[in-house]
């Protein structure tokens, strides 16, 4: 079989200095986990205020202006050390279900709250939406997140060897 | 493998007899499932007790009341804490001495050290600086002592999330 690009970024030297080291990778899933934790507490707050459950009595305009500095704060940090963390196994994760469902729910979630946190900056008050209706967008929100901590967590055992 | 105290190695093994041990090792997804809620836990946990210190620090939810994001913030980090101490308990039960070898291992024992280090920090907080929150609840700088208090909290929490990612390496 032909090597993939799976393997060519494997045997990068970046790659194989994360795979080999003793201590390169746990640091790396360490940050990776920091920041996620960050992450989806930004992200959550500007829900919960979309909800009607502002936490801290901030209005809808602050939390979404918060949520959009922190959320990409914290993306940024994320998609570098996942990046890193993905060079130096990529071969297996790129075939790894969990793995691919996970970024997916990452896609969708950064997506929609992109695009909603920017409208949302610039509110005076929040949309005149029913109160059904916010529920469901801000927990559909809060379910993809508690999706990519599942699917990051079944990364690790979505292997052939375990099931 | 290190020198594991008598009393702590006779509790481990006594933990190897139970029912919750046996149920738990024996099938195979248990563990990750609980490890996923373990996760979800930390979350709740550790992101509700950032943002109280972030809110101590000066950085973020700046002049919002202390008291009142305190009050809000709480029932989070119970749920999260309550979430974590069940979870976490049945993944140690899973494999004390064999498998995963929580018992031997220094880095678990360090998370739990430090997990007790940041409980004591949150009551010391409690009876002394929080005391006199009335005086600065609104304030955007926080009393010396909170700041305090809010910096040691980050830094221990922080501590634990890395032990807690150790524990497989070590």
């Amino acid at each position: 079989m032909e090597p993939s690009i799976w393997d060519w970024i494997y045997d990068l030297r970046i790659s194989q200095m994360i795979a080999e080291g003793a201590w390169q990778f746990p640091a790396l899933e360490v940050i990776h986990i920091y920041s996620m934790i960050f992450l989806i507490t930004a992200v959550a707050l500007f829900d919960l205020s979309f909800m009607g459950f502002s936490v801290g009595g901030e209005t809808i305009s602050r939390a979404a202006k918060m949520a959009l500095r922190w959320t990409w704060v914290c993306f940024g940090i994320n998609a570098v050390s996942g990046t890193l963390i993905f060079m130096s196994r990529a071969p297996e994760y790129a075939g790894n279900w969990a793995f691919q469902l996970k970024l997916a729910l990452v896609f969708v979630g950064m997506a929609a709250h992109t695009i909603i946190l920017r409208k949302a900056a610039r509110w005076e008050t929040a949309p005149a939406m029913g109160f059904g209706s916010k529920l469901l967008m801000g927990g559909i929100s809060l379910l993809i997140w508690v999706g990519v901590i599942t699917a990051s967590r079944w990364i690790a055992y979505a292997i052939p060897e375990f099931l | 493998m290190n020198e594991m105290p008598e009393a702590w190695y006779m509790f481990c093994q006594a933990v190897e007899t139970t029912w919750l041990h046996r149920t738990m090792s024996t099938t195979n997804w248990y563990f990750p499932a609980v490890e996923t809620f373990h996760h979800i836990g930390m979350v709740l946990l550790v992101g509700s007790i950032s943002l109280f210190d972030l809110r101590l620090l000066g950085v973020a939810m700046k002049g919002q009341s202390v008291s009142r994001l305190a009050d809000r913030l709480l029932p989070t980090t119970w749920t999260g804490f309550a979430l974590m101490l069940v979870t976490g308990t049945l993944l140690f039960v899973t494999s004390p001495l064999s498998g995963q070898e929580y018992c031997p291992n220094a880095t678990f024992r360090l998370k739990l050290v430090l997990i007790g280090l940041a409980g004591l920090n949150m009551a010391v907080f409690h009876f002394t600086v929080y005391r006199r929150v009335g005086e600065w609840d609104k304030a955007h700088s926080t009393p010396l002592g909170a700041k305090l208090v809010g910096s040691l909290s980050v830094i221990l929490w922080a501590g634990v999330v890395a032990a807690g990612r150790w524990i497989g390496f070590s």
